[in-house]
């Protein structure tokens, strides 16, 4: 079933006799029903183009990999096997999640924008913002099990409760990660140049931590027109940029009880507005 | 076509195999300076590890424990250049200042092969990293307590590290490990300090075992008819004079 065919049912769905009626809701109500039946389908045509695509392989892959850095780590190290194992294989965990969502989710994106077939989907009684919001949460369900999958070999070596707190936490960075897949997406339409943005984007974003520290430790020499400009750039970037460093910290998984996911919940939460939001206003510039 | 694409099938067989070859005839050759130079600046280690400390420094003790054994053939540990190795270990602990990973690697791989000047100045930077790590690195002051008594053989920097081994010591640390500075002091004769130190072990109810009570007392007991002994002669000396 393709994307296309997962709309038309939508919109099946959505006009079909007695949809919405229970009862005697009000119009708005009806449309609200309409509108989540729409997201819902949207999200599982998202969630079978990932299981039909090589998705799962990919994700079996890293998981694989992590496995056997993980043993090998720990084979070699002369004292805290378990520690080593998990410092090298937490963050690797990390990046292979974020790529392999982010490869999948800028494909099927930038496909459906580029060759026509979201015009064909937009035509049914779809809202734009309905399409963003399906797409996304098809998008956070592939991400439950990116997560899932790359946290399972750590589990050898992790304390259950903070695994699960930092499998949780991974998923909201993936959230996000693929909130912002959409988001370049509908700007360039393009894998490669989504997929460059977006490490670009990653990398800044997990980084800000640091250069904020370094800002404020050394800061930017030079003439002071440069300094102020550097200072004032970065302070932008601190503001706008989500704070990633915050997210599935390592330090979780080795220290127990230092799990501290209430920064990275609060963060998710903000994104969850900010993505539909700029994908919305973004989508209709470009689309009309 | 069948044809095109059995000369295509002939063509990487020859290419593997020659890829095969050219590795197997490549020489790997080892560093003849036995340096594996400075390392890495430890801002350059947090970014390129997109702010993941811990990962950074395991995987630099990874590479400095790995680094005599190369290209399939084994060096002497004492042939390393130990400022370099030093200053891994140093940079290790100040990336990761909670992990016990680089005491552990100084006291157990790298102190035997230094020098007493290196080991001193080597037991002192563990000690250093021990108090800013108590739970992850007691086994390694533990130990450099032994290397300062015995391989050393100064027994006041043994006591000094058992000291601060005492004194830092978490709920993990097992009473044994407390125990050391007591005994070491009635070793060294200064009978106040191991009285106080003994003292004080028994009084905070941490010592519960008999046996363990009775060889603290019985060892102080020892200590003190030593000064005795060693005071006698030195009294009859006198007289005789």
């Amino acid at each position: 079933m393709t994307v296309a065919h997962a709309h038309a049912r939508a919109h099946a769905r959505a006009h079909a006799p007695g949809a919405g009626a229970g009862g005697a809701p009000s119009a708005r109500a009806a449309d609200a029903a309409r509108a989540a039946r729409v997201v819902r389908s949207l999200a599982h045509a998202t969630l079978l183009e990932a299981w039909r695509s090589r998705w799962p392989a990919a994700a079996l892959l890293a998981a694989a990999t992590i496995a056997g850095l993980t043993a090998f780590a720990g084979a070699i190290a002369l004292a805290e096997p378990g520690a080593v194992a998990i410092a090298l294989g937490a963050p690797l965990a990390r990046i292979a999640a974020v790529l392999v969502l982010a490869t999948f989710a800028a494909s099927a994106l930038s496909r459906e924008l580029a060759d026509g077939s979201i015009d064909l989907v937009l035509a049914a009684p779809i809202s734009r913002l309905g399409w963003i919001l399906g797409r996304w949460t098809g998008l956070a369900a592939v991400a439950a099990g990116t997560a899932l999958a790359v946290s399972a070999p750590l589990a050898a070596h992790a304390p259950p409760l903070a695994l699960a707190a930092w499998a949780a936490s991974l998923w909201m960075e993936l959230c996000i990660v693929g909130g912002l897949v959409l988001l370049l997406s509908i700007s360039f339409a393009q894998v490669p140049a989504t997929l460059l943005s977006l490490l670009a984007f990653y990398a800044a974003s997990r980084l800000i931590g640091v250069f904020l520290l370094l800002a404020e430790r050394a800061p930017i020499e030079g003439p002071r027109l440069v300094a102020r400009l550097g200072d004032a750039v970065l302070a932008v970037l601190a503001h706008l940029l989500p704070r990633l460093d915050l997210f599935a910290r390592t330090e979780w998984l080795l220290d127990a009880g230092s799990a501290r996911p209430g920064p990275a919940v609060l963060q998710t939460l903000v994104w969850v507005a900010i993505v539909p939001a700029a994908a919305w206003i973004d989508f209709g510039r470009r689309r009309g | 076509m069948a044809d095109a694409r059995t000369l295509a099938a002939c063509v990487l067989a020859v290419a593997l195999a020659a890829q095969a070859a050219l590795a197997a005839r490549t020489t790997r050759t080892w560093d003849p300076d036995h340096a594996i130079g400075p390392p890495p600046p430890a801002l350059a280690t947090r970014i390129a590890s997109l702010d993941e400390p811990r990962g950074a420094a395991y995987a630099l003790a990874l590479v400095l424990q790995s680094f005599d054994a190369q290209a399939g053939q084994q060096q002497r540990i004492a042939a390393l250049d130990r400022a370099d190795v030093l200053a891994w270990l140093a940079r290790i602990g100040a990336i990761a200042p909670d992990s016990g990973y680089d005491t552990f690697l100084a006291t157990r791989v790298y102190a035997e092969t230094l020098s007493d000047d290196d080991l001193r100045a080597l037991l002192v930077q563990v000690r250093a990293r021990f108090e800013q790590a108590p739970d992850a690195s007691w086994t390694s002051i533990a130990h450099a307590v032994w290397l300062a008594g015995h391989r050393l053989g100064d027994r006041p920097l043994a006591a000094d590290l058992a000291g601060s081994l005492r004194r830092h010591a978490g709920p993990g640390v097992p009473d044994w490990a407390r125990q050391m500075e007591a005994l070491l002091r009635a070793d060294l004769g200064e009978l106040e300090a191991a009285r106080r130190l003994i003292g004080a072990l028994l009084d905070a109810g941490t010592v519960t075992d008999e046996r363990e009570r009775r060889v603290l007392i019985v060892r102080l007991r020892e200590a003190e008819r030593r000064a005795t002994t060693d005071e006698r002669p030195e009294a009859g000396g006198e007289a005789g004079r």
